[in-house]
């Protein structure tokens, strides 16, 4: 049990973003089915799952995914993943069944990238039982091509975080899949059964911990639209004591190859480091990635990359269980991370389980801020320890711009609201130059949380186009120069928990007119825009610079 | 006890035949400040030899009367009224040939032999000498070993036993010293053969047997420590003692009914001795059994209500139920119980610190640190909160922090989590050689210590030297190792849950 750290005093610095949720007006109405409402049995209905903001049909407003599970006595009627329309006014139509991605099951996570360069991105979901990879047919369809790939598992698993990366860089997106942990209905004894079955003196569902570790996988791309299990000969497939969750693929040492972290959970996170010759090195602990600050494993779920420092290199963000601090990981450009929570002060709330997040200017101001949601695994313990409520508020550190961070209490009802919440997205849906949220809750509707940021600060937005390189651009490094400052992001295919955020990345600018912006594809190419203009997107086609915006209202 | 000391032939020896030999014959320098004719000297060692004591006092006294300067007469004195048992005449005696000739090897022995047979730390100072002049002297030496266990001063007996070897392998009284030693300076494992030497020797004793099974279980020899309790527990079950550690065996082999029955045998035993309730609560903590822990304590309280270590095991408990005002109270009682003692502050401290009463707790610890400013758990709770809190690296709170983290590790020098605090101190002021060196110490006291292997990982790291990133890879797999072995201990330790059945409680496996 970690202590909070002291909150010191209020900056008294207006946050100049606000946040409603519209996901009712917006037409989300179907509630995510999820395990037990209010008491879990199995450690399968706790974990959740996530969410997506892609333009399946690239009209340049992004549209929702959401994965949704299942019940131990059976799915209720419209349990179902769901893809809903953006109708480009502030609501969306549920197309999940016109789209073909009617499902029903323990999802967990989604991540996105045009695996086959058509144009279109496609959509990989993991499960407990098979993972589904959904090819967009670019007519509004989407086709499960799970078995035609290749990735049909010949054993049931546990399906946890996925990324899809580019990792021996061949211009064709391969794909990175954790396993949670071996789960069988049988074997697993109920709540308070058994080792690991209890909370503060309370039955609850029993694991991870005395469960076995699953076996992450790595699947290589063939180009013709299969995968080949890669797993062993990358390395990848060693038998980690992990219990893996979500998945980011970036390159954190700046070699120009991908890395893969997978933050685990109740076990050390993993970093694996790309050799550049088609195998990987786990090094997470010598990184510094793998652990809490006194050596001891955490339980790492949710994970947010970003610059939050603008120092041009990526740093992790990643949530924890409650009375933990969640931890932030300051990277200092060549793989090496430091534990900078405390300094940070992001140390001050440990009161929730933490899960979706992000690295994201939610203000504009030039700083990314940080976000998550939360909610406990244990929808029983919080009638009986009201400290470790069922359904809590989310929470919003905004950047002070010198290395700390200060939580705000007053960032719109959307972000006071309690819920149990897990998977969130962060994209602009309403194309209005600020980051909205897409949150997934449990058993209940989502809550899409429409940000309304004050028009004098700045903004620019970049979509990527990969030629040489992947198409979805998956991996590629940008770095935003504005204010003196340098800011770097990367197009990533999953981050945050379990849930993919709009591809086009988002740089507030604060007073800054435009920005100059260095451009590293996976490709090795590097490209160079000056004084690029301030509240635009801009989508940039590699080795063919700026081209028009696919269907940019504000273009 | 009469093996480790000289036997009074070899004593009289030195001084018989012109009492000018030492212990072991060689030569030693004689003041000649007087010489008493040969045949009074005759005549008082023939009566001693005779062992008519009155009579050689008789013929000392008129010879020293003749010779009051003739250190041999002194110490033959002595030596008689040593052998008649008139102790304080004979350390007389010896201190007068002593003033005469200080080096009298006769008279030295003799006064020491007197001033060990009470333990008399005074013998010290002259085994030093006699060991000076003869470092051959292992009688001396085994002496010195013993004087200096009891004295506490383990790290100097520990030498010197070891440099007498199998010396003492037939003197219980060594053996158990040099045993209790090397407990005490953390080398338990290396007590094993120590005790079983001490077993073996007195193999009808059940003291030797029950210290051996000791210094097994704490160096996690728990099979071995249960083959050694388990014919004493055969012999005498009505032993709380051996119950009690009997049940930490088979709790460490992860036979918890077993170890839950034996503690209940020994409260019921001994239902006033708290320390069985407080074992007993510790199982229910590793158990996750808080409340059928708290029931027990509960009960403890009722028989001994005034003893503060139950109010502390019953404010562990509750704090793990989340129910900290309970727990406040538990521990303020423990600390009005007894003010002396610290850890009760230290344990309302923690409550008041995930109460998130963090400021409070400052000004609070650093009150009781007027109260106990020798307290290593203070001091290290105070640098740890003002860590916890991110305060700035640079800044007077933070100094004041690494002062108090410095100062614990001074008078706690094995507290390892001290040290790892300063090593997580040093690592945010980018400092890493002192963090490193902390790390390296605190896994001295402590080769497990997780958190000092991580941030000597994180030290090695900014090294560009081949074997320190050598180093590192290897404590990157010994941290894993201990991972491992981490994860299962917990797995097997939450295997049995402690549950309340009447009349009595047991184990029941899951």
């Amino acid at each position: 049990m970690v202590a909070a750290q002291k909150r010191p005093a209020a900056s008294n610095r207006p946050f100049n973003a606000s946040f409603v949720d519209v996901a009712a007006a917006a037409g989300l109405l179907a509630p995510v089915i999820y395990g037990g409402v209010d008491n879990d049995k199995y450690i399968i209905e706790a974990n959740g799952c996530g969410c997506a903001f892609v333009d399946y049909d690239n009209d340049g407003w992004i549209d929702i995914f959401l994965l949704s599970g299942t019940r131990l006595s059976g799915a209720p009627p419209g349990a179902s993943n769901r893809l809903y329309k953006n109708n480009r006014d502030g609501t969306f139509t549920d197309v999940t069944r016109q789209a073909g991605l009617e499902a029903v099951g323990w999802a967990n996570s989604v991540c996105v990238g045009d695996y086959n360069n058509d144009g279109y991105d496609d959509l990989f979901c993991t499960y407990f039982g098979q993972n589904r990879l959904y090819r967009n047919m670019g007519d509004g369809t989407f086709r499960d091509v799970t078995k035609e790939a290749g990735l049909i598992d010949s054993e049931v698993r546990w399906g946890a975080g996925c990324s899809f990366l580019d990792y021996n860089r061949d211009g064709h997106l391969d794909l990175f899949v954790s396993n949670y942990l071996k789960f069988d209905f049988s074997k697993v004894p109920g709540p308070g059964a058994g080792a690991n079955c209890n909370f503060k003196g309370i039955p609850i569902e029993c694991g991870p911990r005395g469960l076995p570790f699953g076996k992450h996988s790595l699947y290589r791309n063939n180009g013709d639209g299969t995968f080949t299990d890669v797993s062993k000969e990358s390395g990848i497939g060693q038998p980690w004591a992990s219990y893996g969750m979500t998945v980011v693929s970036a390159d954190f040492n700046e070699d120009g190859w991908p890395d893969i972290y997978v933050a685990s959970d109740s076990t050390p996170s993993l970093l694996f480091v790309n050799q550049r010759d088609g195998t990987f090195k786990e090094q997470g602990v010598e990184s510094g990635v793998a652990l809490g600050s006194d050596g001891g494993e955490e339980a790492g779920m949710g994970v947010g990359v970003g610059d939050y420092d603008l120092d041009g290199h990526l740093d992790i963000f990643k949530t924890h269980f409650s009375d933990d601090t969640d931890v932030l990981y300051h990277n200092d450009g060549t793989g090496n991370f430091d534990d900078v929570t405390l300094q940070s002060k992001i140390g001050v709330e440990t009161r929730f389980v933490s899960w979706g997040t992000g690295i994201v200017d939610l203000d504009n101001d030039g700083w990314p801020d940080i976000f998550f949601v939360t909610g406990s695994v244990y929808p029983n313990v919080g009638k009986l320890l009201p400290q470790y409520p069922d359904k809590s508020p989310r929470i919003l550190f905004r950047n002070l711009g010198n290395g700390t961070f200060e939580e705000i209490a007053n960032a719109g009802p959307g972000v006071a609201a309690l819920h149990s919440s897990r998977g969130c997205a962060f994209g602009d849906f309403d194309n209005d130059g600020d980051m909205d949220i897409l949150i997934l809750n449990m058993n209940e509707p989502p809550s899409l949380l429409r940000n309304d940021v004050d028009a004098k600060q700045h903004w620019l937005k970049v979509k990527l186009i990969g030629t040489k390189s992947n198409r979805s651009a998956i991996g590629a490094r940008v770095l935003a120069r504005y204010s003196g400052r340098v800011q770097a992001q990367e197009v990533t295919s999953q981050s945050s928990y379990y849930s993919c955020n709009d591809f086009r990345l988002h740089f507030g600018l604060g007073q800054a007119a435009d920005a100059d912006l260095t451009i590293h594809w996976p490709s090795g190419v590097v490209e160079q825009y000056h004084s690029v203009k301030c509240n635009q997107l801009v989508t940039i086609k590699e080795s063919h610079g700026v081209v028009p915006n696919l269907g940019w209202a504000r273009s | 006890m009469r093996q480790n000391m000289w036997r009074a032939s070899l004593i009289l020896g030195t001084c018989f035949g012109h009492c000018a030999f030492g212990m072991n014959g060689q030569q030693v320098t004689m003041h000649n400040h007087a010489v008493a004719p040969a045949e009074k000297i005759q005549a008082i060692e023939s009566a001693i030899r005779e062992r008519q004591y009155d009579d050689a006092e008789g013929l000392a006294s008129a010879a020293l009367r003749m010779d009051p300067n003739d250190a041999r007469l002194w110490t033959l004195e002595g030596i008689a009224y040593s052998l008649s048992g008139r102790d304080q005449d004979a350390l007389a005696a010896f201190g007068k040939a002593l003033k005469i000739s200080p080096t009298n090897g006769a008279a030295l022995r003799g006064e020491v032999q007197l001033y060990y047979k009470s333990r008399d730390r005074r013998a010290t100072p002259l085994l030093e000498e006699i060991l000076k002049t003869n470092p051959a002297d292992s009688t001396a030496r085994e002496m010195l070993a013993v004087l200096e266990a009891r004295a506490g001063e383990c790290e100097a007996a520990d030498s010197q036993f070891a440099l007498l070897g199998t010396a003492i392998n037939t003197h219980p009284e060594s053996l158990e010293a040099y045993g209790n030693c090397l407990v005490q300076a953390g080398h338990a494992d290396q007590a094993v053969p120590i005790f079983q030497r001490l077993a073996d020797l007195l193999p009808t004793a059940v003291y030797p047997r029950y210290d051996l099974a000791v210094v097994l279980v704490e160096s996690r020899q728990d099979e071995a420590a249960i083959k050694v309790l388990d014919p004493l527990m055969a012999e005498d079950p009505s032993d709380p003692d051996v119950l009690s550690l009997a049940s930490d065996a088979y709790e460490a082999v992860g036979n918890t009914p077993k170890s839950v029955a034996l503690l209940r045998q020994a409260i019921i035993l001994s239902p006033m001795d708290t320390g069985y309730y407080t074992s007993f609560a510790a199982l229910c903590l590793d158990h996750e059994s808080y409340q059928v822990g708290i029931d027990m304590i509960h009960a403890g309280l009722q028989r001994v209500p005034d003893d503060p270590s139950l109010y502390l095991s019953l404010g562990l408990l509750y704090a793990q139920l989340a129910k900290y005002d309970e727990a406040e109270a538990a521990f303020k009682m423990a600390g009005q119980l007894d003010a002396k003692q610290s850890i009760s502050s230290y344990a309302l401290d923690l409550t008041e610190i995930q109460k998130n009463h963090s400021e409070e707790t400052i000004a609070n610890i650093r009150d009781q640190l007027k109260t106990h400013p020798n307290s290593a758990l203070l001091h290290y709770l105070f640098a740890k909160l003002i860590v916890g809190q991110g305060t700035d690296a640079g800044s007077k709170l933070s100094g004041e922090a690494l002062q108090s983290a410095l100062l614990a590790v001074k008078i706690k020098p094995d507290m390892t989590e001290a040290r790892d605090l300063l090593a997580i101190m040093y690592t945010d002021r980018n400092q890493f050689e002192p963090a490193m060196e902390q790390c390296r110490l605190a896994l001295q006291s402590n080769p497990d210590d997780q958190t000092a292997i991580y941030h000597l990982i994180l030290g090695l790291r900014h090294s560009q030297k081949p074997q320190d990133r050598a180093e590192a890879a290897t404590l990157v797999q010994r941290l894993s190792q201990l991972q491992k072995v981490g994860r299962q201990k917990e797995t097997n330790r939450k295997k049995f849950t402690l549950v309340e059945e009447q009349p009595t409680p047991q184990a029941k496996s899951n």
